[in-house]
């Protein structure tokens, strides 16, 4: 029983391994999106309009999907993302 | 012995996990590009900031306050009538940095660097400065730095150097401040109550310590949603300002402001408007100074129709120890409120202007004389990308005083107070996600408050022109 418990074990250890190896050989054929045209960076972060898009997109599946709770902290996202935009393009700066 | 190194390994392996998830931070880096071709005979010349007055010592000074963009106001009294057309490219960069620990807990960073026209300078030291060849300036500015917290359920907190604008359009003050915001939410009433200091001057004072001349503002505000389409709201400012040197040599001003405000929908039309009235002193002047607007939009069709009404009180005699003049906050921190949504470019203040920054009607006070504003407006989306507006203002000042200019052929001041007409018209174009270029172009037909005020007859109608380039991210 044991003998069969570490056989299985090996094989599923070594069909990870290839997997793995196999992940590799196709990413590294893949193009790089991120130097190409920066997109799908490793820890990008989402611009003010990306952002603003998807809190939308969200808050629109309603609550079909989230509770009146989550609804409203969505809103809220949503109104300090406009927030900081407005901030951003505010007016002004006196000068004097 | 060997299962206790090993619970201890678990043990600090599962805290190790614990601390790393702690300290997980959500960044936000947000940012603004804009560069702005400007074409005017209004900003950039020497009618929106006078060169230094001449003295003995100095008898040809070099140019005054249109260096740094302009001193504000529209001043053409005792200039030539006619000016050369200014042609500048202005440049500015925001960012903004925001680690937010949890939906609970953030800090707020807001970062700018300005070149108030490209050319000006190199090497330098100071704010707006280092767009000549070279560049290589310390020019970098620090808007605003807080905390925004939740400390407990439905209170929000802000302390620090915030962004804080008033319930009534800009009118009294919309700036960057130094305080402490607290915000709440119960159902449909939003209260908030605030405590900032604009200002200490009291190390450089007659007292010599810190926290004695000081101008000071406390708020209280609150909002309630009575339906979907009514909301009401009331305000409370007490301005209190004995600094020197800061907003005024010497500053003695104790002011209330209680003010109401309202929105109300129906149908493709929204109305909304807010009245203020003040009471107390500014330099033991007694004054009671009172502020109105009206403001509706309606849609027609595929676009908008604006129109807006303001009215700020003024006062004859500032002098006289009872004072009627609408006190916005003034001195230093003349700039640091606006009324934009007249959407004047020349007239009163332009929603695109940035150092650069000058106006007919600048500020709400508007040098104790007040003013009669209307306004109409078409907002007229073309596509998803090409966006275009007009619009019209009329204004006028409510009283005249001594900041009225001299007609230098009767050497009397002139009887109207009508300031005058402005057109304008924009269109933004969406080149890319986040880039907008849009040209906006603005002209005013003086009124006869400025006649015959150059030293060569009436000054030359004002106009703006601008070609803004502006990616936000």
């Amino acid at each position: 029983m044991k003998k069969v418990l570490i056989a299985v074990l090996t094989a599923f250890a070594l069909s990870a391994t290839s997997m793995a190896f196999a992940a590799d050989a196709t990413h590294d054929m893949a193009k790089d999106e991120c130097m190409l045209a920066s997109k799908g960076c490793l820890h990008e972060v989402d611009s003010i309009q990306q952002k603003l898009k998807k809190l939308n997109a969200e808050i629109k599946k309603g609550k079909k999907v989230y509770s009146a709770e989550e609804l409203k902290k969505l809103e809220q996202k949503l109104k300090e993302a406009n927030e900081i935009l407005n901030s951003l393009e505010k007016p002004g700066g006196g000068g004097k | 012995m060997k299962k206790s190194s090993a619970l201890a390994a678990v043990l600090t392996l599962g805290i190790a996990a614990t601390a790393t998830s702690a300290f997980a931070l959500e960044n936000e880096f947000h940012g603004l590009f804009s560069a702005r071709w400007i074409n005017s005979n209004f900003n950039g010349t020497q009618l929106t900031g006078l060169r230094d007055t001449p003295t003995l010592l100095n008898p040809t000074p070099g140019p005054g306050p249109q260096r740094y963009g302009g001193n504000g106001q529209y001043e053409p009294g005792g200039l030539p009538k006619t000016q050369y057309s200014a042609n500048i490219i202005e440049q500015r960069a925001r960012l903004q940095y925001i680690a937010k620990a949890n939906a609970d807990l953030k800090l707020v960073t807001h970062f700018e660097i300005d070149y108030v026209y490209w050319g000006n300078s190199s090497y330098a030291t100071g704010r707006n400065q280092g767009g000549a060849i070279g560049a290589d300036s310390v020019n970098f500015e620090t808007k605003s730095i807080y905390l925004d917290a939740n400390p407990c359920k439905n209170v929000n907190m802000k302390l620090g150097m915030m962004p804080n604008n008033d319930a009534f359009k800009g009118v009294m003050f919309d700036a960057d401040m130094a305080g402490l915001l607290l915000s709440s939410s119960y159902n449909s009433f939003t209260p908030s109550f605030g405590v900032f200091r604009f200002a200490d001057t009291g190390l450089f004072s007659s007292d010599n310590v810190i926290g004695h001349k000081t101008s000071d503002m406390v708020m209280l505000d609150g909002k309630f949603a009575v339906s979907k389409d009514l909301k009401v709201g009331g305000a409370y400012y007490l301005f209190r300002d004995n600094s020197q040197g800061f907003s005024g040599p010497n500053q003695d001003i104790k002011m209330n402001a209680l003010g109401v405000n309202a929105e109300v929908t129906g149908g493709p039309l929204t109305l909304n408007g807010f009245a203020i009235f003040e009471t107390g002193t500014v330099n033991k002047s007694y004054t009671n100074g009172f502020a109105g607007n009206l403001g509706a939009k309606l849609k027609v069709g595929p676009g908008t129709a604006r129109t807006e009404f303001l009215y700020t009180s003024g006062d004859n005699n500032p002098t006289d120890g009872h004072g009627s003049a609408f006190y916005g906050v003034t001195g230093q921190l003349n700039a640091e409120h606006g009324y934009y949504d007249n959407e004047m470019v020349i007239l009163g203040r332009d929603k695109n202007a940035y150092t650069t920054d000058n106006a007919i009607i600048f500020s709400s006070n508007n040098k104790n004389q007040g003013q009669i504003g209307g306004y109409i407006g078409f907002d007229l989306p073309i596509n998803a990308k090409l966006t275009t507006a007009f619009n019209a203002g009329f204004a006028a000042v409510a009283k005249d005083n001594s900041s009225k200019p001299i007609n230098l052929k009767t050497g009397a001041v002139n009887k109207s107070n009508y300031l005058g007409t402005e057109i304008n018209a924009e269109a933004n174009y969406q080149l890319l996600e986040g880039l907008t270029t849009s040209v906006r172009t603005a002209y005013v037909v003086l009124g006869d408050y400025y006649k015959d005020v150059a030293i060569n007859g009436t000054p030359e109608n004002p106009y703006d022109f601008k070609l803004i380039f502006k990616y936000t991210f």
